[in-house]
């Protein structure tokens, strides 16, 4: 089962889908590319998955349905 | 001694000087009436004052009548005067005057008005005196009118003035409620805010537990640190405050970022971490550099 969590106001969205299974894969594929892919910068998430060995995170710009666990983070800026 | 009734004069004491000082001729006795009468003009200005009083009643109840007065009369058989034995008759009879009247009242549902009424003016006197008094109420009357006038026009400044103070004070007190109500709003919106708060914290921790295992985790809420560890450098996230690069013995501080006001302070630890793990270059390109210095014990935080 793939995993994808994204961050927002009231804490992250938590989605979850088989790889196996077409439709649910779609849906979670959608969402993640409104975010990721999203026209206006000043909202474009950053996706990161999480394997389940290192836990080390690793950037992924195209979603991937076998990726471990999805994480999308809100725009960085420097403070 | 009908005459006594309406006067301020004690009969009794009255009847002991009669007796003492009046002389028993007529003439005398008409002197002595005048005297009388004129006592008994107080007594009509204190009629006149009743009836003045009655007039700045809103409800006037004068109820004039006809009457015949005997009044305390002489004889002069003798040398010997009795006031309470004289038996000459001067008729004297309610006397009214019928005026127009201007009565201005203030009332709660009709607030001021003014009306013109019948002003009834009636004494007690005989014909002698009548014209004299009818000269006298006219002057009141008028002089009644005037003063009515200006009580109607004061009542008038003062209903307005009453008016006015009652609704500053219902503004105020609507203001004073609105206040409140805006007050408790505000404390259950801000209550409300930290309670969603506090759920998106606790959910951005389970997050971070998916990730940092739960040992790290009690770690974290002790020190509200992370340590991470990038290619070039390490680095230790802080829940609140700079993101700290350790290099050489010395400490910088960098700040970058999600907007801490909208997510979860918690979702902030997590995004650096992956950003510093996966792509420090671009996160050194982000952070903005803050001041530095040396240290010699590293604070304590969670690692992975």
């Amino acid at each position: 089962m793939g995993q994808m969590r994204i961050m927002g106001i009231e804490g992250d969205n938590k989605m979850t889908w088989d790889p196996e299974k077409l439709v649910e894969t779609k849906a979670v594929k959608k969402h993640f590319e409104n975010h990721v892919n999203n026209p206006d910068k000043k909202k474009r998430f950053m996706a990161f998955y999480v394997d389940k060995e290192g836990k080390q995170g690793k950037k992924m710009d195209v979603f991937d349905p076998k990726a471990g666990m999805i994480i999308l983070v809100p725009p960085i800026a420097g403070g | 001694m009908a005459s006594f009734v309406h006067s301020n004069i004690n009969p009794g004491l009255f009847g002991k000087i009669f007796r003492l000082e009046c002389p028993v001729d007529r003439v005398s006795f008409f002197r002595e009436f005048d005297m009388m009468r004129d006592i008994y003009r107080v007594d009509l200005n204190r009629m006149f004052n009743n009836q003045k009083m009655k007039l700045e009643c809103p409800k006037m109840a004068i109820t004039p009548g006809v009457n015949s007065f005997r009044s305390t009369t002489s004889s002069t058989s003798n040398s010997t005067v009795h006031a309470d034995t004289m038996s000459q008759t001067v008729s004297a009879t309610w006397t009214t005057w019928v005026r127009d009247q201007y009565i201005y009242y203030y009332d709660v549902e009709t607030r001021y008005e003014q009306n013109r009424v019948h002003a009834v003016w009636s004494v007690w006197t005989d014909d002698a005196t009548r014209a004299l008094y009818e000269g006298v109420a006219d002057e009141i009357t008028d002089g009644l009118r005037v003063s009515t006038e200006q009580m109607g026009q004061a009542f008038e400044r003062v209903a307005a003035a009453g008016v006015s103070a009652g609704r500053a004070m219902q503004n105020l007190g609507d203001a004073v409620r609105r206040g409140q109500e805006h007050r408790i709003a505000e404390v259950d919106r801000i209550t409300k805010m930290a309670e969603k708060r506090n759920a998106a914290e606790a959910k951005a921790k389970d997050l971070l537990l998916d990730i940092i295992g739960k040992d790290e985790l009690v770690v974290y809420e002790e020190t509200g640190r992370v340590f991470v560890k990038g290619r070039k450098h390490d680095y230790i996230v802080q829940r609140e405050g700079f993101i700290q690069q350790i290099d050489k013995g010395k400490i910088q501080d960098l700040c970058a970022s999600i907007n801490k006001n909208k997510y979860p302070l918690t979702d902030n630890v997590v995004a650096m971490k992956l950003l510093i793990e996966s792509d420090e270059d671009q996160f050194l390109e982000i952070a903005n550099k803050q001041g530095s210095r040396k240290y010699d014990e590293l604070p304590k935080a969670a690692c992975m």
